[in-house]
């Protein structure tokens, strides 16, 4: 039976702990997803789920729901993930993608990079992208670059960020698909 | 559709670049719901994003999360407390009565679909009960008369089930997957290996009985971690959960709390009995249609057949091991 979310929201304003539960495991996974992509940070990502709900519980007295819940909860994500990057005040945490990769990941998915032939796989796949393509892949994915960042240093608009980004990962699919499972049979494997 | 496909290849790329905004977030959710194609499309994206990197896909263990936040809301402090006449559920028929969630040994068959059931799926005991090897490789026997349910998304996420009755598994801890029953109000985890439960939730107390691997019973409130050969048990009525000897403890401080009110004397006498070890008999069954208002606190039993003699205007007679209560009819 599908229970509305204005029910939701009026089982949980009464009290309904076990409401909340079914809440927070709808959309626990999801929320985490989305602030991890915006703090490059599972852990803060987690700790900013983990304080939403935390406070939708605690002030569940005067909760207001204009819109729709999920709209609620994955604004609330948006704007608290921003605001904890602002936080960081050298921003420093945020910009060095690369030192948050080596901290966040673990050894076995180094050593899938650490085979030749994956390694190869990969610089064949980017070095295949045409080349502005293949610029503003690497200015994202490897320099940790927003797009306004891209969009202004290359003089560009963010919409075209945003296409020729949808194409390089694209292409990077295909491109390397024969290696993804034996990338996850590996890191299984690892753990 | 071919402007779809590339609208959704700039989303996916959006997202994971954590560029998108909360509506695209949610439109790229939906999306990957509305077909398991879609799900698939995606998984490899997110794949190739993070392998170009050598990183491992997000992974989020919600179960664990979600003690965390239980944890944080301190709902404890909230808890309306309520007298309760805790020797209802503790006395020592009830504890024999209460019946068990046993861990024993199993093996994980399987691990087969990321999916899950999109919809709840309920299996009933019926006559006879009903031996059934789910999906993930669970064996469940569900006892006669009792039935349980696979809550949506069994199998995916995590491996969620709600007992009521008697139901035994065999499943194997798949940290990817937790394996949670929720039985009389109790949320019983595997923590370190496989196990089996049975489990009567409609009695007073619920009882997890470990006889191999780990199990974690908590609610809002309590954890407590179980391993081999260790008992939990959960009472509803007071949503407290106790290992044994804090049970037993909780029984022995109780068990001497009576709470009368317009009770015949045939009943406070047989409740007394049942705890006290000096018997008490009526002279004259009549009395036992005597009624008498009021409450003991662990008092000496002389004291208790005193204040009952005194009150309804009986004498005590104390002979033989036992007492005797003398007199004559109540007036109705």
């Amino acid at each position: 039976m599908q229970v509305s979310e204005t029910d939701i929201v009026q089982q949980i304003k009464a009290g309904d702990i076990r409401s909340f539960e079914q809440l927070f495991h709808a959309y626990c996974e999801e929320l985490v997803r989305y602030a991890t992509t915006i703090l490059k940070d599972a852990d803060e990502a987690q700790d900013v789920v983990q304080h939403l709900f935390v406070t939708l519980w605690t002030k569940r007295d005067t909760l207001q729901v204009n819109s729709s819940l999920k709209s609620y909860l994955y604004r609330s994500v948006y704007n608290s993930s921003l605001n904890r990057i602002k936080q960081v005040t050298t921003q420093q945490k945020h910009e060095d993608y690369l030192g948050y990769v080596a901290h966040s990941y673990g050894s076995a998915a180094s050593a899938v990079l650490e085979s030749k032939e994956v390694q190869s796989a990969i610089d064949t796949a980017i070095a295949a992208l045409p080349d502005q393509c293949r610029l503003i892949f690497t200015m994202s994915r490897f320099e940790g670059k927003k797009y306004q960042q891209i969009a202004d240093e290359l003089q560009l608009s963010v919409k075209t960020i945003e296409n020729q980004m949808g194409k390089a990962l694209k292409h990077m699919r295909e491109q390397l698909q024969t290696y993804l499972p034996s990338c996850i049979i590996f890191l299984l494997l690892g753990q | 559709m071919r402007e779809m496909n590339e609208h959704i290849e700039t989303l996916i790329a959006s997202y994971l670049s954590g560029e998108a905004l909360p509506h695209e977030a949610m439109e790229l959710e939906e999306w990957k719901q509305q077909h398991p194609d879609n799900q698939k499309h995606w998984e490899k994206s997110e794949q190739a994003y993070f392998f170009v990197r050598g990183e491992q896909n997000i992974s989020v263990d919600a179960a664990a999360m979600y003690r965390n936040v239980l944890v944080q809301l301190d709902v404890q402090k909230e808890a309306k407390v309520l007298p309760i006449d805790f020797k209802r559920y503790f006395t020592p028929l009830r504890i024999a009565a209460v019946l068990v969630i046993l861990i024993t040994g199993g093996l994980l068959l399987s691990r087969l679909s990321n999916q899950g059931s999109s919809t709840d799926i309920a299996l009933n005991g019926g006559e006879n009960g009903l031996s059934k090897t789910l999906d993930d490789g669970t064996q469940v026997e569900l006892d006669k008369n009792s039935s349980l349910t696979l809550l949506a998304g069994y199998n995916g996420k995590q491996r969620r089930i709600k007992l009521t009755g008697k139901a035994t598994f065999k499943v194997e801890h798949d940290a990817g997957k937790p394996f949670i029953v929720e039985a009389g109000g109790v949320l019983i985890q595997d923590i370190g290996t496989a196990f089996e439960v049975k489990a009567q939730p409609d009695e007073d107390t619920v009882e997890v009985w470990v006889t191999e691997g780990i199990v974690e019973m908590f609610t809002e409130n309590d954890t407590l971690r179980l391993t081999q050969n260790q008992r939990g048990y959960y009472v509803p009525a007071l949503n407290k959960i106790y290992d044994e000897r804090l049970l037993q403890q909780a029984i022995e401080d109780n068990s001497r709390i009576f709470h009368f009110s317009n009770t015949t004397l045939g009943e406070v006498i047989q409740q007394l009995n049942a705890v006290y070890p000096t018997p008490i008999s009526l002279s004259n069954a009549a009395l036992e249609r005597c009624r008498i208002t009021v409450d003991f606190t662990n008092e000496p039993q002389e004291v208790v057949v005193e204040i009952i003699a005194e009150t309804l205007g009986l004498q005590v007679e104390s002979t033989h091991g036992k007492y005797t209560l003398k007199g004559e009819a109540c007036n109705p």
